[in-house]
């Protein structure tokens, strides 16, 4: 039996759902699911991907490949920077020999016309010299 | 279907029962765990979870209403003892993000907004029994069940409910 008052409180209504339980109700639950794991949004991502490495790698190509091909310049160049007296040998005859050793440093430039990088490479030998004393 | 779902996505036959199901019931779902919780935030996070539990175990379809109410007053009741979690959900009843518990219609007379105000003030026991009877539906044994007390129990409350609603209507208006 409904009394006037209970019939008043029927017309009175519940409080409206807030705007951000509602959309995070706005699916059951299976379909939350779907929605968390957003396979558009995996696609897009491999898409996005794909598309930065084919532009890093036409912004940076194989270093071999402009080394091997892009040279423009090789300048060598030669210094002995020392021959210091090793020693003095004799034969076992009349003939005495002065070793002395010479240090070398072999120096090459290279340079890339693109990307302007400039390689030095230094490579410093040794050599023994023997050089015959004349005695006069 | 949602409209900021992807259109990728499949939604489920299902969605459509539910959307129905939330239009009839979850506004005094929403009114009782807002009652049972002690702030919206709270209210919230235990009508989703509710929902989607009693769903599911009801293997999508809509659960009965009963089984509802009483998993929400049970999940109030475990989210109040965890008292960390309380404390910092209780900023949010300071900044005055409340919903009203109940609103007139629109247009209607002074009567039913201090008819409104008046079961706010309503002991929570009392209140209790007054929403699952009259907005939520159910029955006295229903309300007994998830309220944890006798048929008759129930019936007293609610005759209290009512009593004291007209009690204070009647000082209002007098």
């Amino acid at each position: 039996m409904n009394g006037p008052l209970e019939n008043q409180l029927r017309q009175l209504r519940p409080g409206p759902l807030p705007a951000r339980l509602r959309a995070r109700i706005a699916l059951p639950p299976e379909d939350q699911k779907i929605l968390l794991f957003p396979w558009w949004k995996v696609a897009a991502g491999l898409a996005a991907a794909a598309c930065l490495m084919l532009l890093a790698w036409f912004r940076n190509p194989e270093p071999q490949t402009e080394k091997v091909a892009l040279i423009v310049a090789e300048t060598p160049a030669d210094e002995v920077v020392g021959s210091p007296k090793m020693h003095i040998v004799t034969d076992g005859g009349q003939r005495v020999w002065k070793i002395t050793d010479v240090e070398r440093i072999e120096r090459q430039t290279f340079a890339a016309d693109i990307s302007g990088m400039t390689v030095l490479t230094q490579h410093i030998r040794h050599e023994l010299v023997p050089v015959e004393i004349h005695f006069d | 279907m949602r409209e900021d779902a992807s259109p990728f996505v499949q939604i489920s036959p299902s969605s459509e029962v539910w959307q129905r199901w939330l239009a009839e019931r979850s506004e005094s779902f929403f009114l009782y765990a807002r009652q049972q919780t002690r702030c919206v935030a709270d209210a919230e996070d235990v009508l989703q979870e509710v929902l989607f539990e009693t769903w599911r175990k009801a293997a999508d379809k809509p659960p009965d209403a009963a089984l509802v109410f009483a998993t929400i007053r049970r999940r109030a009741m475990d989210l109040a003892r965890s008292t960390e979690r309380r404390a910092v959900r209780e900023d949010a009843t300071i900044d005055g993000t409340a919903e009203p518990f109940v609103m007139p219609e629109f247009g209607a007379s002074d009567t039913h907004a201090q008819l409104a105000e008046a079961v706010r003030e309503l002991p929570d026991h009392l209140r209790e029994v007054l929403t699952l009877r009259i907005w939520g539906g159910l029955s006295f044994p229903e309300i007994g069940a998830v309220t944890g007390v006798s048929e008759n129990t129930a019936a007293s409350r609610y005759r209290y409910a009512l009593e004291q609603l007209r009690e204070t209507l009647g000082k209002i208006l007098r």
